[in-house]
C-alpha cells in the first residue's frame, strides 16, 4: 500500500524535474502548506478566542461564518499539499513515531474543531441575543486554542526528524 | 559595493553568530526546531486574523461589523507580531552573518516594512472614518485596495520566509540526537 503510494504516477511527478514547478515542488508545496495552515489555524484561533470571551462586541454568528469557511477551505489545502509531500516519502515516514504523533494530535484537534463548529451553528444566534456561552463550548474553545499550536510544533519536530533521517 | 559586503557590517553579524546565545541555540537539541515551531504558531495567529479582517474589508462577510471585528482581530495580530519578532530574532541569531547578507532575508524585511506601512496608512486614513462604512457590505475602494495589498504582501512574506530556510541554515550536528525514543 505504502509502496503503491510512493510509486504512483502522481508521487513520481512531484519529485521529477521535468518542469520548473515539479523541480521546485518541495519549496512550492511547503510554501502553500504554510500559507494554508496559517489561514486555517489563525481563523480557528480567532473564533476560539471570541468564544472564550474576547471581543464581546463581535457577533459570533457573523464572525463564525467566515472563520469556519476559511478554516475548512484552508484545511482542504493543507491536506492536499500535505498528501503530495507525504507520497514520495510514504515508506520512510509512515512508521515514524513522530509522524504518528503529528497525526494523532491533528486528529484530536480536528474533532475538537468539528465539534466546536456544531456548537456555534446551533447556538450562535442565542449567544448574539444575550444568552451566556455554556462552559462546554468554552472548554472546547480552550482545547482548540491549545491543540492547534501543538499540532504546529509537533509537525515542525517531525520535519526535523525526517530531515535527519534523509541525511 | 553593496552594504552587506561592507567588512564592518559583516563582522558585526559574524560576532553575533559566534556568540553564546547562537551557540546555545545551535547546540541544544530541539531548541531551534521548537523556536521555529513557535514562529509558525505566531504566523498562524498573525496571518489568520489579518486575513479575516481583509476578507471583511473586501466585502465578504457583510454581516460582520467592521469596527468591532477590526478591533478584535487587530488585538490578536498585535501580540502575534511581537511573538513573531521575538522568535524571529532568536532564529536569526545563529545564522546572523549569512542572513544579514542574504537577498531573500533583506527582501523579507522589506516586505514586512511594506506590510506595516500599508497597515499604518490604512489606520490613519480610512480606519478613522470606519463608522461611516462599518456596516456597509462594500467598503470604499481605498479600503478594499488596502486589503488586497495586505493579502499579497503577507503571502509574499510567508513565501520569502520559507525561502530563507533553504538558503542560509546549516543543520547543527548535535541537533535531535538526544531523544531517540521519540523517533
Amino acid at each position: 500500500m505504502l509502496e503503491a503510494i510512493q510509486d504512483s504516477a502522481l508521487s513520481q511527478l512531484v519529485v521529477s524535474d521535468r518542469w520548473v514547478i515539479t523541480a521546485n515542488s518541495k519549496q512550492i508545496l511547503e510554501t502553500l502548506h504554510f500559507t494554508a495552515f496559517a489561514l486555517q489555524i489563525g481563523a480557528a484561533m480567532a473564533i476560539s478566542l471570541r468564544l472564550l470571551g474576547f471581543g464581546r462586541s463581535v457577533s459570533v454568528a457573523a464572525l463564525g461564518r467566515p472563520a469556519f469557511r476559511t478554516a475548512w477551505l484552508g484545511f482542504a489545502a493543507v491536506f492536499v499539499t500535505g498528501a503530495l509531500q507525504f507520497a514520495p516519502i510514504a515508506t520512510e515516514v509512515f512508521y515514524r513515531p513522530s509522524f504518528r504523533a503529528k497525526l494523532a494530535v491533528l486528529a484530536i484537534a480536528l474533532i475538537t474543531l468539528v465539534w466546536l463548529h456544531a456548537h456555534v451553528r446551533r447556538r450562535a444566534g442565542a449567544w448574539d441575543a444575550g444568552e451566556r456561552i455554556h462552559g462546554s463550548t468554552k472548554a472546547l474553545a480552550a482545547l482548540s486554542l491549545a491543540l492547534w499550536p501543538t499540532v504546529i510544533v509537533v509537525a515542525r519536530l517531525m520535519y526535523a526528524f525526517v530531515q535527519m533521517a534523509s541525511r | 559595493m553593496s552594504f552587506w559586503e561592507n567588512p564592518t557590517y559583516a563582522e558585526f553579524w559574524l560576532e553575533i553568530a559566534r556568540g553564546d546565545l547562537a551557540t546555545w541555540i545551535q547546540l541544544t537539541p530541539y531548541v531551534y526546531a521548537v523556536f521555529e515551531g513557535i514562529h509558525l504558531v505566531g504566523a498562524a495567529f498573525f496571518f489568520g486574523s489579518i486575513f479575516l479582517l481583509d476578507l471583511r474589508l473586501l466585502g465578504f462577510a457583510p454581516q460582520l461589523l467592521a469596527r468591532p471585528a477590526g478591533r478584535f482581530l487587530l488585538r490578536i495580530a498585535g501580540p502575534a507580531f511581537v511573538l513573531l519578532a521575538l522568535s524571529g530574532t532568536l532564529l536569526f541569531v545563529p545564522s546572523a552573518d549569512r542572513y544579514a547578507a542574504s537577498p531573500v532575508f533583506l527582501l523579507k524585511l522589506g516586505a514586512i516594512a511594506a506590510g506595516g506601512l500599508n497597515a499604518l496608512a490604512f489606520h490613519v486614513s480610512a480606519w478613522r472614518r470606519v463608522d461611516a462604512w462599518s456596516s456597509r457590505a462594500h467598503p470604499p475602494w481605498t479600503v478594499r485596495g488596502a486589503a488586497v495589498v495586505s493579502v499579497v504582501v503577507w503571502v509574499s512574506v510567508i513565501a520569502l520566509g520559507r525561502g530563507m530556510g533553504y538558503e542560509s541554515r546549516q543543520l547543527p550536528p548535535a541537533d535531535l540526537e538526544a531523544f531517540p525514543a521519540f523517533d
